[in-house]
């Protein structure tokens, strides 16, 4: 491309980030569910590529019924409204769930089933819209945290499933499930482990495996490479991201990006880092956050997140690779201490955004922040949208994670559309870049009411939608 | 196959509720099917805690195949739920009409209780023991003792048996509960000892926590040592070092909400342990001459409908 191309179209991306994008957030509970106050935590999203106004979204949202089939949150008009449907193969919850998008509106998800301790099942529909339940590909035990990401390629859905199988003998349990034609009946998965240096006394990997696709073929994936764990629960790890240019078909998948200090397969972006595993931030737990994504216009373009303590403050890092995984910027792009749940996403143009969730304050006046940035750029300047600000300590956890292990993120086109989980109380001051809530509620009073609008709901923790477009 | 029984459906369905059909076009679905009708719930006779405030407002229904319905015809609607969106959309498992000049259908209980007693009476069916009695201690199981990793820094062979780390671990406990009375499954016995997790993890907090000093009655399933023994993490650790995981006998547990009961609920648990199939029953208060309407629809298989829309 001439360089005056390339300069009119920076230069044009960084207009449109000024411009701030139009931002919508919607609470994302249906009217019909106003009496609804679970902890609807850890959500993900997937956008259908070749229908941007189809979208499916997960949470811990327990089936409202008690039918024996989990939610799912879909909206097929672009995020403005949502409803629930129990399609989910699980006992009215799932214990981890993620989903994404192939070709020809195919939904893949993975989730922990329940009953069952960590037994993963890997799903699809057809037709995620209709009320059919989704169809289990896949099962086995002893599975962790199943985060799923899918990519149309030619007249094949190539499926990726990071997740940490603690079935591994060997302690190196990272591990992707992978199939290069997700659509075939039955498709065909192979395990592929990823990790290739000893875990030492930790004996297996941090639960956080993602992959993140290119049209091209090209998968990156993110994990921690545990290489101690101590009594007091300390992990000492590095952060390793491995790469397949050919979508993992050949004989040695992931094994395409090599680590200069020993020559073994998986970059070490960063090294001997830690954390506590089993933490508090806020209410919620923390372990470790990893984030991937790669740039749709080019995939040597690659942004990476990761969790660690700094001066013993649990703190994001952002850093970008031009050069498909091989170097990292020295220095970060974003620092965020006192943060958690990073989702990285680039759009067509290249403009890169970076979603996380923040403690901010001390003490009871303590808040969740939950901030987009993005940078068209690559990561000199930002634009931020705080889409939440609300309590951090109300209400009362119920469960953990309170607001998630991970949020959600992911781009089609030029826009953005993400989702986070954050405490309900209908008050205008607490989204600075405004709200839609289609149950019933007074933004007045700030309070929230049933089906019959007179009985008054309790705050919860309730899943957002965001979308920016550029 | 004769028709089922009011119930069979009661049994059948999540959502029970007396409702006046205010249309037979169901125009706010948009992709709703074309014999979807409007119905307005006049009251709840059975349905989950946070849809008990409905009465007054229209849902959506779809019809069993074969179902019919006209503008204000009454009837009770035995029903689960397909969608939640701007209207809540229900699938019916069958419906009885009720006569012209029915006044109304009550619950004899609140709509709510009378489905955890559904569920209770479920997991009573399925129990190995029901007994009443207190807890007096909450100890690690065997198979928790294992250490950690780190725990082994100088580890020996033997020492890398051990728990791997997941947000999911569920912290299994044993609670030691003295034995009042045995209810089902067995004669008289001193003690039981079940097994729970002490987890406040997504996966596991709905399951009842014990604490010494707690009363109740206790409704147990025997559950394999791959559900509740060791965690998976320390049968991996195991074969990792090459040792055998410590597998328990069969344990109890009590992992569903409604597994555990107050004690003052003993004697009506007692009557369902005796009569399983016996269901919550209605109270129709008939203006009219009472006269019962015969099930009008069956249930199909509701998976095959739900795959065939």
């Amino acid at each position: 491309m001439p360089r005056t191309s390339i300069r009119r179209r920076a230069s044009r991306r960084r207009r449109r980030v000024a411009a701030a994008g139009q931002v919508l957030v919607v609470n994302m509970i249906p009217k019909s569910l106003s009496g609804e106050a679970e902890q609807d935590s850890e959500p993900s999203i997937a956008v259908d590529p070749q229908n941007s106004q189809h979208i499916i979204a997960t949470a811990f949202t327990p089936d409202p019924m008690g039918t024996g089939f989990a939610p799912i949150f879909v909206s097929s008009n672009g995020g403005h409204t949502w409803a629930l449907r129990s399609t989910v193969p699980s006992q009215n919850i799932t214990g981890d769930i993620s989903v994404g998008f192939g070709g020809g509106g195919r939904l893949y998800g993975g989730i922990l089933k329940v009953p069952g301790g960590l037994l993963l099942n890997l799903l699809r529909s057809t037709n995620p819209f209709g009320t059919t339940p989704m169809t289990v590909l896949k099962n086995r035990s002893d599975v962790d945290q199943p985060f799923v990401r899918a990519q149309r390629l030619g007249t094949r859905d190539r499926v990726y499933v990071g997740n940490n199988d603690l079935a591994v003998a060997n302690g190196r349990t990272a591990t992707i499930d992978m199939s290069l034609n997700g659509a075939a009946t039955p498709p065909q998965f192979k395990k592929v482990r990823i990790e290739r240096r000893d875990t030492g006394s930790a004996g297996q990997n941090g639960p956080q495996v993602r992959p993140a696709v290119h049209p091209d073929g090209t998968v990156y994936a993110a994990f921690y490479g545990w290489r101690s764990f101590s009594a007091s629960q300390r992990v000492t790890s590095d952060v390793v991201v491995v790469r397949d240019d050919d979508g993992g078909a050949g004989a040695q998948p992931f094994t395409a990006l090599a680590d200069s200090t020993d020559g073994l397969p998986g970059r070490l972006a960063a090294k001997n880092i830690a954390f506590v595993w089993d933490a508090r931030l806020g209410n919620q737990r923390i372990g470790g956050d990893i984030a991937i994504a790669v740039d749709p216009a080019n995939s040597r373009t690659v942004y990476l997140a990761w969790a660690a303590l700094e001066a013993s403050v649990y703190t994001l890092h952002v850093r970008r690779s031009t050069d498909a995984g091989v170097s990292w910027s020295p220095n970060d792009l974003r620092t965020k201490a006192a943060a958690t749940n990073p989702a990285l996403a680039v759009n067509a143009e290249g403009v890169v955004a970076f979603l996380y969730q923040q403690v901010i304050g001390t003490g009871a006046s303590r808040r969740w922040v939950t901030t987009i940035e993005r940078s068209a750029n690559g990561g000199q300047t930002w634009q931020s949208n705080v889409v939440a600000n609300v309590p951090a300590t109300t209400p009362a956890p119920q469960f953990q994670p309170y607001i998630g292990d991970y949020v959600g993120m992911t781009s089609v086109g030029t826009d953005f559309y993400g989702i986070f989980s954050a405490n309900n109380s209908p008050d205008l001051t607490r989204f600075p870049s405004g709200v839609v809530y289609q149950r019933n509620h007074d933004f007045q009073t700030r309070r929230l009411f049933d089906v019959d609008a007179t009985t008054q709901v309790a705050v919860s923790i309730d899943p957002f939608f965001f979308r920016i477009t550029e | 196959m004769p028709p089922p029984t009011h119930e069979q459906l009661a049994q059948q369905a999540r959502f029970i509720f007396h409702g006046t059909v205010q249309s037979t076009r169901a125009n706010e679905l948009p992709d709703a099917p074309s014999n979807a009708v409007t119905v307005r719930v006049d009251e709840v006779l059975q349905g989950p805690e946070k849809l008990t405030t409905y009465a007054g407002h229209d849902v959506v229904v779809i019809p069993s195949k074969g179902e019919r319905f006209r503008v204000d015809q009454r009837a009770i609607f035995y029903t689960n739920a397909l969608a939640f969106g701007e209207t809540l959309t229900l699938e019916s498992l069958g419906h009885q009409a009720l006569p012209a000049g029915a006044v109304g259908v009550r619950s004899a209980t609140h709509p709510a209780s009378t489905l955890r007693k559904r569920d209770v009476q479920q997991r009573l069916a399925t129990a190995d023991m029901v007994v009443v009695g207190r807890v007096t201690a909450v100890q690690l199981p065997p198979s928790e003792l294992t250490p950690r990793a780190g725990a082994r820094a100088a580890a020996t062979p033997s020492d890398r048996q051990r728990r791997t780390i997941t947000e999911h671990d569920p912290q299994w406990r044993d609670a030691v509960i003295d034995v009042e009375r045995v209810a089902k499954g067995g004669g008289p016995r001193k003690q039981v000892v079940v097994r729970f997790p002490a987890s406040d993890d997504v996966r596991w907090f709905r399951a009842p926590k014990f604490s010494a000093g707690d009363q109740g009655v206790f409704i147990l399933h025997k559950t394999t040592a791959e559900k509740a023994g060791p965690t998976a993490g320390a049968r991996a650790g195991a074969r990792r070092a090459g040792t055998r995981a410590a597998v328990p006998a069969q344990v109890f547990t009590a992992l569903h909400p409604e597994d555990v009961q107050p004690p003052e609920m003993q004697e009506e648990i007692g009557t369902l342990v005796q009569k399983p199939s016996a269901s919550e029953r209605t109270t129709v208060a008939r203006a009219g001459s009472a006269r019962t309407s015969k099930l009008t629809r069956r249930r199909k298989s509701s998976r095959r409908r739900r795959s065939s829309r």
